[in-house]
């Protein structure tokens, strides 16, 4: 060694001593769970890593510009997805839309912004991040992850060789509420259950020839085992195929929804058909809790437990009690003089088999 | 490092803005804070390597380590490279590549692979393995001067001065004089001997002729003793040889920058500072122009941020400073400035919490110090005067 290399090292022994401010590699890496399990991310890289990497100065003059970044768009987005794995349980999530490159300038300089989306199907639930590809090119790395989940809720981790993953911790409690909203909101957008609902409760104000309206409060009594028969029946079927015992196609599960809200609404043409509603909500509920468990097995496929299948009926009870509380007192004032209920009653059930009537032809044909 | 237990934290007083602190730091949504944008031009600079010829021998480096991976020597060319830009840059990602490059299960240890792996450890303060590793080789090889330099730096970062004047010592018959001299000197200051080690350093300078990085090490070495003994002319102008012998030098740069601004020479010290692009050499440029609401400073205070978030204390000092001497709040400034003297007790540390601590008055801050000062047997008139006993 000669004598020059040993005076340049000089300098370098005495940054030690310095303690310089380090300046550390570091990416910025943002997950955003959506509500329909599909993961959004935006990963910032620090664009000197990527030159690291991939020699990003194609004309070496040493200046990158946003066409020579441009210009490595594909290998950019390929380096990352080797070095930033998301994974969905045992499996990696697949990569299902990508935005065009950005830069994002974060406080030690610029930094290439991929915005990506992939698909997890079995949700947030096993979610794993595992940058670690980056800490074996720089042992110094640091991955900021912040992670939203569908509800709002926020997470900060930082990553480093030590501790290279990160992993979705998904409390009982947050687990109970997500299921539990998510019975809710299927049932208050399952149109087809609303409409059978609708028809079994309309059931509940139609009389026979010249009879009376019963009190509200015995037209609620029979909503509520109305409910509560649909719910058994619905939380029956729903029990065995969410546990894999019984297992049929969506097709035809969806086609007997259908058709059986054409059936009920077609019964409620005639009189007295508040005397069969419990017994057909028990019947027809059957049907529905298949096409629920289709809903709760796409969102927690391969991992329903007694407490996520719990908490969703909850829900779809819950939301039930709520419509019937609003719609039966109305539908009970709306029907309770003996013209408006032959006439208005018909009319709307005929309203409802119509659409029921479309929707069995569209999934027939699907 | 050397940590003090008795250290305190936090009065009540200083709660609130130490709360503040945290949420700057910790509350980060990293996403909405920064967001993205597409340049319009693609002739757009999106980044300035800084040194065109030392990047394009990076690269040349690097295509022929990866088409030989198991050659050590190309290896070991390519790790060198990769020191040399970060001493010149201060950009520490550089030894993480390095670091990650000599670690490739492919490559043999060899006494240079040890040397390089040593170097590495010390410089991310792993001073005592890195005196095992050094240990290893000169047992081997008693007159390998680059491990014995080496293990003296090492020694004098682990306060054993007496250790280390004895390997500086054994350089004698290895290196030239200037640099024997300049390692006892250090070792001699250390002990608490200011005086013979700034005589001995300048009057090898003025009779010894060596390389103008052997030069700068030690014309930077006196200016700091000088600056320590208070004679501020001395300093000024071995910290400004240094600088002329060696303005590339990352460390040299912003030492001297730092001492422009004790002077109250900010304006030279921007000129100084803006000659690299490091985050050290930035943080400069602001503090000596008092930035708070420009741009470059925001990017900087948002850099702090981040760094905070990812759990990185390095820029405190910086950060401190700039409490103090550009937002004008003593009190945040006093509550980093004990942060930072948690992480690490050098002089530069002690320094700036007694500046903090006179600022806000905090008498027990100033005591840690004095303890500080007492243990290690440090001696710099700048400290004496701010602990209110200057001979």
């Amino acid at each position: 060694m000669n004598m020059s290399r040993l005076g340049a090292l000089l300098m370098l022994w005495l940054v030690a001593g310095s303690v310089q401010a380090h300046t550390a590699g570091t990416s910025f890496l943002a997950l955003h769970a959506q509500r329909d399990a599909s993961i959004h991310a935006a990963w910032d890289f620090d664009v000197r890593d990527l030159h690291q990497l991939l020699g990003l100065d194609r004309d070496a003059d040493g200046v990158i510009t946003w066409g020579e970044m441009q210009s490595r768009d594909a290998d950019i987005r390929t380096l990352v997805l080797a070095r930033t794995r998301l994974r969905d349980g045992d499996r990696d999530c697949s990569l299902v839309a990508q935005e065009p490159l950005a830069l994002a300038d974060h406080g030690e300089g610029p930094y290439a912004r991929l915005g990506l989306t992939f698909s997890c199907p079995q949700g947030a639930g096993q979610l794993t991040l595992d940058p670690s590809g980056w800490f074996e090119f720089d042992p110094g790395h640091r991955a900021l992850l912040e992670y939203e989940a569908a509800d709002g809720s926020r997470t900060q981790a930082i990553l480093s060789r030590d501790a290279a993953q990160w992993q979705v911790q998904e409390s009982h409690a947050s687990r109970l509420a997500r299921f539990l909203a998510e019975g809710i909101r299927h049932l208050l957008t399952g149109y087809d259950h609303l409409a059978f609902l609708g028809v079994l409760l309309l059931a509940l104000v139609r009389r026979s020839r010249g009879a009376v309206a019963v009190p509200l409060k015995v037209t609620l009594r029979r909503a509520l085992g109305v409910i509560t028969a649909f719910t058994i029946a619905h939380s029956l079927t729903l029990g065995l195929a969410a546990t894999g015992l019984v297992r049929l196609p969506s097709q035809p599960v969806e086609v007997a929804i259908a058709l059986s809200v054409l059936v009920a609404a077609l019964l409620n043409l005639r009189q007295g058909a508040a005397d069969h509603g419990w017994k057909l909500a028990f019947a027809f509920g059957l049907v529905h809790g298949l096409g629920f468990a289709t809903a709760l097995a796409e969102l927690a496929s391969g991992r329903i437990d007694l407490l996520a299948l719990a908490a969703f009926n909850i829900g779809i009870e819950a939301a039930q009690i709520a419509i019937a509380a609003a719609a039966v007192p109305l539908m009970w004032w709306l029907f309770r003089s003996g013209r408006s209920e032959r006439i208005g009653v018909p009319l709307a059930s005929l309203c409802v088999a119509g659409l029921a009537a479309v929707w069995i032809g569209l999934r027939i044909t699907a | 490092m050397i940590r003090l237990p008795s250290m305190r934290c936090c009065s009540s007083r200083q709660l609130p803005a130490l709360t503040a602190l945290l949420i700057a730091g910790f509350g980060m949504d990293a996403e909405a804070a920064v967001s993205s944008y597409r340049p319009a031009d693609p002739a757009a600079v999106v980044l300035r390597l800084g040194d065109a010829g030392g990047e394009q021998r990076l690269a040349r480096l690097r295509a022929a380590s990866d088409r030989a991976p198991g050659d050590v020597d190309t290896r070991l060319r390519y790790v060198d490279a990769l020191i040399e830009t970060g001493a010149r840059s201060g950009n520490e990602r550089y030894y993480g590549y390095a670091e990650q490059s000599l670690g490739d299960a492919r490559i043999a240890p060899t006494p240079t692979t040890l040397l390089r792996q040593a170097q590495l450890l010390q410089h991310r303060h792993a001073f005592r393995e890195a005196e095992q590793v050094l240990g290893r080789l000169l047992d081997r090889d008693p007159r390998d001067r680059e491990a014995r330099l080496m293990r003296a730096q090492v020694r004098l970062h682990l306060h054993e001065p007496q250790q280390s004047a004895t390997d500086c010592a054994a350089l004698a018959s290895l290196v030239d004089m200037l640099t024997t001299t300049t390692c006892v000197a250090q070792a001699r200051a250390a002990s608490g001997d200011l005086e013979r080690a700034y005589a001995l350093v300048t009057a090898t300078l003025q009779s010894q002729q060596a390389e103008p990085a052997t030069r700068s090490w030690s014309a930077g070495v006196a200016a700091e003793l000088a600056a320590r003994l208070g004679n501020t002319k001395a300093a000024d102008r071995w910290y400004e040889e240094a600088f002329r012998l060696h303005p590339q030098d990352h460390y040299v740069r912003i030492t001297y920058a730092d001492w422009l601004m004790a002077q109250g020479r900010n304006d030279a010290a921007v000129d100084v500072a803006s000659r690299g692009a490091s985050m050290a050499d930035r943080a400069r440029v602001v503090l000596a122009r008092r930035d708070l609401q420009s741009d470059e400073s925001r990017r900087l205070q948002l850099a702090w941020r981040e760094a905070a978030t990812r759990g990185d204390r390095g820029y405190l000092r910086e950060q401190t400073r700039f409490e103090l001497t550009v937002r004008h709040d003593a009190t945040t400034a006093h509550v980093l400035a004990q942060q930072n003297f948690h992480e690490r007790t050098e002089p530069e540390d002690a320094l700036l919490l007694a500046t903090t601590a006179v600022a806000t008055g905090d008498r027990a801050a100033l005591a840690t110090v004095r303890t500080w000062r007492e243990r290690y047997r440090y001696r710099d008139v700048r400290l004496d005067r701010l602990l209110g006993d200057a001979s």
